[in-house]
């Protein structure tokens, strides 16, 4: 199973003990974040609404592309894929 | 003594042995805005809102030097309602109770601070279909609790109105008469009643006073009715209420509804006269003219000091202290917009 890793945005480092980086194995990038939330349930208020689809103005990046795991169109990962939780920013 | 100030962009504590010389802190959970705290000798819970993340409370066992979000923060589990800002925290001084009041408007309630249940006699009061946000969103910004009787209990919701428990959260009634309704296209009903602020007296728990969208209130029977009182105010409109334990009774008029800033172009303090029934300009030590800031409804607060002290900040960033009747002094540092203030003694 590939062996990933997945990026906490900063504000929300004190829902992962501190941890910016976590690795875990899974092979879709669903699969990765649901592991994820289990591993770090107070991180799931803040990522996913009452729906359980991602926050507006979040967006996940995996080869500095975005997708969408909880919107149905899941990726399969491969080993130390990257998967970045952004926050998206605007204006100036 | 310690006076946390929430802001747009994170929590600053300042601290003072003297109430004269006072340090401020770096900022604490920088990035969030801090929309409430409340600050107890043995934690700290602070109401965290962010446009991306959402609201959620943490707290800090350390005195800020670490935070960690609570295992379950308010969230509406049987309705449409979110939680979209964390209004106030309180911990009820006869049961040991904490409630938080959030927006979308509603009632939380909690045992140890940690697991908040939704308290659903709010939730579906029969008025709720005709809830109705003002600008500052549907908020629960108010909370107070009668100091011997454990079962009453008073709301604030903008832009709902006043509600009263008489058993301890498990009904509610509306309690606006003689409160000016807003005026809207929607028929006349009992809520519909953008109270910014409510404050209890400390010592005459029949006695209430609040700060409306259009006019300041006092009530002499525990809510059951309202009259105006604003003589002497050069306007009725404002945010922020206070009222210390030897019963000064603040508000800080802006200009209008339409023109929120400070009335005249002057950031001034009222002060009431319970005797006179009047209004008086209490503002020494304030700038003059050619202020045209906000302060926010949550933005005020006293402590119990013999000489009891009152203190606000602006949405500029500047907070000030009034220890007694000296003027108002401006405490060092200039801070991001400030939406709250509470303290803490020692």
């Amino acid at each position: 199973m590939p062996s990933v890793s997945i990026f906490i945005p900063t504000l929300l480092h004190d829902c992962t003990n501190g941890q910016r980086r976590l690795r875990l194995e899974a092979t879709t990038a669903h699969d990765a974040l649901k592991q994820l939330f289990e591993r770090y349930p107070l991180l799931k208020v803040h990522l996913l609404d009452k729906e359980g689809k991602l926050r507006p103005h979040l967006v996940i990046l995996s080869e500095g592309l975005p997708i969408k795991p909880f919107e149905g169109s899941d990726i399969p990962l491969s080993q130390n894929q990257e998967l970045h939780i952004m926050q998206a920013v605007s204006g100036g | 003594m310690k006076l946390f100030v929430g802001t747009e962009k994170g929590l600053f504590v300042y601290s003072t042995s003297d109430r004269k010389s006072w340090t401020l802190s770096e900022p604490m959970l920088a990035g969030w805005e801090v929309s409430s705290v409340l600050p107890l000798k043995d934690k700290w819970l602070v109401g965290t809102t962010h446009y991306v993340y959402g609201a959620t409370i943490r707290q800090s066992k350390d005195e800020g030097k670490s935070f960690s979000q609570c295992e379950a923060s308010p969230s509406y589990k049987d309705n449409d309602f979110n939680v979209n800002r964390i209004w106030q925290m309180v911990k009820h001084p006869l049961t040991g109770k904490y409630y938080t009041g959030v927006a979308e408007a509603g009632l939380f309630e909690s045992d140890d601070a940690e697991l908040w249940e939704e308290v659903k006699s709010l939730s579906a009061h029969e008025t709720r279909s005709l809830w109705q946000p003002g600008k500052g969103g549907l908020c629960l910004h108010t909370i107070l609790f009668h100091p011997t009787n454990p079962n009453r209990i008073w709301l604030a919701i903008s832009a709902v109105g006043a509600f009263r428990s008489d058993d301890g959260g498990k009904s509610w009634q509306v309690k606006t008469k003689g409160i000016d309704a807003i005026i809207t296209d929607e028929k006349p009903s009992e809520v519909g009643r953008c109270v910014h602020k409510m404050v209890l007296h400390p010592h005459n728990p029949e006695k209430l006073f609040l700060q409306y969208h259009h006019g300041v209130y006092a009530s002499d029977n525990a809510g059951d009715s309202w009259y105006k009182i604003e003589e002497g105010l050069p306007s009725n409109f404002g945010f922020p209420m206070a009222i210390t334990h030897d019963e000064k009774l603040f508000v800080i008029p802006l200009e209008s509804d339409g023109l929120r800033f400070s009335a005249e172009g002057q950031l001034r303090t009222y002060q009431f006269d319970h005797e006179a029934k009047r209004w008086y300009d209490s503002s020494e030590g304030l700038e003059g003219k050619g202020n045209y800031g906000t302060i926010l409804r949550d933005a005020m607060t006293v402590d119990t000091q013999k000489n009891p002290g009152v203190y606000f900040g602006t949405t500029g960033g500047d907070v000030f202290a009034r220890i007694g009747n000296e003027p108002w002094q401006r405490l060092p540092g200039s801070l991001p917009r400030i939406s709250m203030l509470r303290v803490l003694e020692s």
